[in-house]
């Protein structure tokens, strides 16, 4: 990865942090937070309806222009009329609105007078409504960070959208067991700084959420948003990044792929081309490829379907031209295709191949008349769609000629992003008029200052104090799912708090770095875990690989013990397996005297590591090897 | 309105500033600028906020308290809602001819009330269905705009007068959009006042407004365009989703339908029968064969009258025996008594209801257990009952008996009104319920 200068090439990005409340019930109805994936199911169809200012917005047409149905799964446990859309939302869950107030209150931001709930568009069918309630709490406020001030523009509470299971073949379906629950955002001023620094900005902001004692923990509980411009250029919105360190890589990737865009833009315009290119009439080559290898093709033409062909005026070479890995304009395109549910996206630049023959490729330029310079895209589908489809690309192929186009973009666990959807402008939003408005009245916001817990900086200061941990294992047990457990089992048991705390972080992160499920380790296997070593059930060395056979089998933490057979031994024990050793071992200790000592060492370990204390180990075993010499 | 819903301290600082509705503007408050467009306020909410469109599209309200000043920054546009172009029609396909009436399939947000209210023309919804064009070839008439809790017997009777004149004009079918609080009201009382009508009348509602991208109102509009276009049914009909998927319609005949919940989608079921026919998946299948029976040409007559001097009460413990008289006192010419399980009221309204029959009253019995028949032959207070003159009114639903006295003491004469109540006219009576 080249450095980027943020400077130079104007690099600005805003984070956006969502993180789910804690609360006992859901947003805007009284369900518990419960994950769940059985229960009735329902299938949906949405249309767009008009926002306030009578504007449809192009990213609610653009989800309806697929036209795709949605199926629900609503599970017993955790929903309701409400998340179903079959009843009106209940009043708006306090708890979560003095979370949010209190966020405000630590940001410096200034608490609305008045909270309107929104409604955001959102018809991909992750919401049952067709819309996301929304409502901002707090405006302005600020956030430090190693001596950097980085502005806050909203502070806002909103519903978190249902769970996808899955999405083949125009249907998707998802579980309402996680819509509704109230999340927190936080969106920060656009920063022009280095990719590693945006990411301790995140990291600061999410402890500050964190240190209010208010925010979901586990898996999914968090999520970024990051909007990112190069060069003045056209934002774009990374949606949906779960992982901390991720963040630094998907703003490198995403710079330098905006960075490529431009300098993609350039080369067309010295290619000559220029606004209106894409103009172009799109041609049914059907009949040509009708003997063609292609098995996408044939299955295609056979079920009905039709494949287009369309000119791409001047663009030869630039379809496929790669700066770096999966960062190509081609790619781009077939990203669009995937949105409208088609697979079968051909352009010139990758042909001929996938059964298509050189002469195919040559007779579909005849008929789109193509020059030298000019490349060409070809998609199967129902004729419809694919119209629909090749319309999109013809667009966003125009749209290179000016740069990188507004666009939502997901992140993939490398770091890289794929095209979503089109930028949504702010005309999604219109009121939620099931809602009256909630005023905010200065006894609320006082009530919430009385109850704000200290800031993250002060908690660890706290908690190296009271359990004697170094400044970079308290900020590790505070910044981990498990500071309550470690304060209840530090407190109860008569473990180092060094070792508590080591086991429930670094330990855990190693086992993740291994390739463990961690999320099959709860909090009662730790408990148990570490009063079974605290009793002298099981020695600390044995930790690890106990956890790691949790994670991998399901078992329990006994069964664990058992299965590895590394439940404690006695003194008398261990002093039977020595000598046993010393007694197989005589020679070398006879030749090598003390210096066996090492090698015997290794010995016994391997018969009794896990299941006694080292520093036991070696001072019995020194002890027998001089009772053996003497004799 | 240029600043609609604002009153009081507020109205006056925005006066002063030249501001209206859709405006850019600043508002300073003593910490900060905000920008952004001014929005209407709602007029039952408070007068104390003002109500600010961020950049962002999030809407915020400000006290006016602590605005120090609001400059004025540019004119905007007032909101409105902006129409799609009307779809090309395909020639050739069926008429049908789409009656408005109000409600949540037609409706919109209004600041008026903070709510959501009855604002887009049947046509408009038309426009905004662009699949109806390859149905039927449809005309669009707005006969009224109101909630259906609004309803009246008159407008009934407008309704019905309209149904005829489209029958007399050669439509292939009707179809009524319609608030869903009354809907199964009114569709009993076209189903008295529309004799043999040779086409499918089709009441449709929402119940989720079509301002919203969930809203049923498209996917029922379309099914019952669908069924009054495709159908060859003869009747009324009423139209809604089955369960909660869109894909899933049910037809219920305009006699033995009740909304049974408040918000559901499916809140319309059938009592004590099925529905007569589904449109699922955009097919139709008729479960009913009689409601295509063909009808003898010109057998077609409209009884448009209603006489709304009638009353549905409920019997409860400790009901009130001097409501039946007041209401008689006052005009009331006929009864319908939602008796308790198989038709009872208490002995102490006895007296109360000799009194309306001997004022010429009609007196009819119906159940509030809703499923089930009345039988007053089984206990001693129903055969009381039955002594004094009430009429057991089957399985007819309490408000089709309503609608149905209405009607008949609106078109008949009140010796003839008996006899017409307790005779099953329409299918509003039946004699066999399936387990």
């Amino acid at each position: 990865m080249s450095q980027l200068d943020p400077e130079r090439i104007r690099l600005k990005v805003g984070l956006e942090i969502h993180r789910q409340i804690n609360s006992s019930a859901k947003l805007f109805c009284a369900c518990p937070i419960i994950k769940e994936e059985d229960g009735k199911s329902f299938r949906r169809k949405f249309r767009p309806s008009e926002s306030e200012l009578g504007e449809v917005d192009p990213a609610a047409l653009f989800e309806a222009r697929k036209g795709i149905w949605i199926s629900y799964v609503a599970g017993r446990e955790s929903s309701c009329l409400v998340e179903a859309d079959e009843e009106p939302p209940h009043e708006v869950n306090r708890y979560a609105i003095e979370t949010a107030i209190m966020v405000c209150r630590i940001l410096g931001s200034e608490v609305v007078d008045e909270i309107q709930v929104m409604r955001k568009m959102v018809i991909d069918g992750s919401n049952t409504t067709g819309f996301q309630r929304t409502m901002v709490l707090g405006i302005g406020g600020s956030l430090s960070v190693k001596g950097r001030v980085v502005g806050v523009q909203t502070v806002t509470l909103e519903e978190d959208a249902a769970r996808i299971l899955d999405s083949k073949d125009r249907e998707r379906r998802f579980s309402l067991d996680r819509l509704g629950i109230p999340l927190i955002e936080v969106s920060l001023e656009p920063v022009t700084a280095s990719p590693k620094e945006i990411e301790e900005i995140a990291l600061a902001l999410g402890r500050l959420l964190k240190a209010t004692g208010r925010m979901e923990k586990g898996i999914g509980s968090v999520r970024q948003d990051i909007n990112i411009s190069v060069l003045d250029g056209e934002i774009i919105e990374v949606k949906g990044v779960q992982q901390l360190d991720l963040i630094s890589k998907v703003v490198q990737f995403e710079a330098e792929r905006l960075l490529w865009l431009n300098e993609l833009a350039k080369i067309m315009k010295e290619r000559g081309l220029k606004k209106g290119f894409m103009n172009q009439q799109v041609f049914d080559v059907s009949t040509l490829l009708s003997g063609t290898s292609s098995k996408i093709i044939l299955a295609g033409i056979k079920k009905g379907e039709r494949a287009l062909a369309v000119k791409v005026k001047g663009m030869k070479g630039l379809l496929s031209k790669e700066p770096r890995p999966n960062m190509r304009l081609g790619k781009e395109l077939a990203d669009i295709a995937r949105f409208y549910s088609l697979g079968g996206l051909f352009h010139s630049d990758e042909l001929p191949n996938y059964g298509i023959s050189k002469e195919e490729v040559q007779k579909i330029e005849e008929a789109l008349n193509c020059d030298v310079d000019d490349a060409f895209l070809l998609i199967v589908g129902e004729e419809n769609r694919a119209k629909l489809c090749i319309q999109a690309l013809c667009k966003r192929i125009e749209q290179a000629l000016l740069g990188a186009p507004a666009e939502t973009r997901a992140a993939k666990d490398n770091g890289e992003t794929r095209f979503i959807r089109p930028r949504p402008g702010s005309a999604r939003m219109y009121p939620e008029t099931d809602i009256p408005p909630i005023p905010v009245t200065s006894a609320m916001i006082a009530k919430v200052d009385q109850s704000i817990p200290p800031l993250w900086e002060e908690q660890v200061e706290q908690i190296k104090q009271r359990y004697s941990l170094g400044e970079e294992q308290a900020q590790k047990i505070i910044d981990s799912d498990y500071l309550e457990l470690f304060k209840e089992l530090a407190t109860s048991l008569k473990l180092q708090p060094t070792f508590i705390a080591t086991l429930l972080t670094d330990t855990i992160v190693s086992l993740r770095r291994d390739g463990f499920d961690t999320s099959k380790i709860s909090e009662d296997t730790l408990r148990t875990l570490l009063y079974s070593i605290s009793n002298g059930t099981t020695a600390k060395e044995a930790s690890y690989d106990i956890l790691a056979l949790v994670a991998k089998e399901g078992i329990t933490v006994d069964e664990a013990i058992n299965k590895l057979n590394v439940s404690t031994i006695t003194i008398e024990e261990l002093v039977r397996i020595i000598d046993s050793v010393i007694e197989k071992e005589y020679k070398t200790l006879e030749e090598k005297k003390e210096l066996a000592f090492s090698a015997l060492m290794g010995s016994v370990m391997s018969q009794v590591r896990g299941r006694i204390d080292g520093s036991i180990v070696s001072k019995i075993l020194k002890e027998r090897i001089q009772k053996g010499l003497k004799n | 309105m240029t600043l609609e819903g604002y009153r009081g301290k507020l109205l006056e600082i925005l006066s002063n500033a030249k501001c209206s509705i859709g405006d850019d503007i600043v508002i300073v408050t003593e910490s900060r600028s905000i920008e952004g467009v001014l929005m209407p306020r709602y007029q039952y909410a408070d007068a104390e906020h003002l109500v600010l469109k961020l950049k962002n599209g999030y809407n915020i309200g400000i006290s006016a308290d602590r605005i120090k000043k609001i400059k004025l920054i540019g004119k905007g546009k007032e909101p409105s809602f902006a129409t799609p172009p009307k779809p090309e029609q395909t020639p050739g396909l069926p008429k049908v001819l789409i009656l408005g009436t109000g409600g949540t399939i037609a409706s919109r947000i209004d600041y008026r009330t903070g709510g959501v209210r009855a604002v887009i023309s049947s046509e408009e919804l038309y426009h905004l269905v662009p699949e109806l064009s390859s149905i039927a070839e449809i005309t669009t008439d707005i006969l009224f705009n109101i909630y259906s809790e609004n309803m009246t017997s008159e407008h009934w009777s407008k309704i019905a007068t309209r149904v005829a004149e489209a029958i007399r004009a050669g439509y292939d079918g009707v179809v009524i959009t319609h608030g869903t609080d009354t809907l199964h009201y009114t569709s009993a009382a076209l189903t008295f006042a529309l004799e043999s009508p040779p086409l499918p009348v089709v009441l449709v509602g929402a119940q989720r407004s079509s301002d919203r991208p969930s809203s049923d109102s498209a996917s029922n509009l379309i099914g019952a365009v669908k069924f009054a276009a495709e159908s060859r049914a003869k009747g009324v009909f009423v139209v809604m989703h089955d369960g909660p998927s869109d894909d899933e319609l049910a037809v219920h005949s305009g006699v033995r339908v009740r909304k049974l919940h408040t918000s559901r989608r499916d809140a319309f079921k059938s009592v004590n029968s099925e529905p007569v026919a589904r449109v699922k998946n955009d097919k139709i299948e008729i479960l009913e064969e009689s409601i295509r029976e063909e009808k003898e040409s010109g057998s077609f007559r409209l009884f448009e009258k209603f006489d709304d001097r009638a009353a549905l009460l409920k019997v409860y413990p400790g009901f009130h025996h001097s409501i039946i008289k007041d209401l008689v006192d006052n005009g009331i010419r006929g009864f319908i008594l939602e008796g308790t399980g198989l038709g009872h009221a208490p002995k102490s309204s006895y007296g109360a209801i000799t009194y309306a029959m001997s004022k010429g009253a009609f007196v009819g019995m119906t159940s509030q257990c809703i499923n089930g028949s009345v039988r007053m032959t089984v206990y001693d207070t129903g055969r009381d009952l039955l002594s004094i003159g009430v009429k057991p009114l089957g399985d007819m639903l309490s408000e089709v008996a309503l609608a149905k006295l209405m009607w008949a003491l609106g078109n008949f004469d009140t010796s003839e009104v008996g006899d017409i109540m307790t005779k099953n006219l329409r299918g509003e009576m039946q004699e066999r319920r399936l387990l």
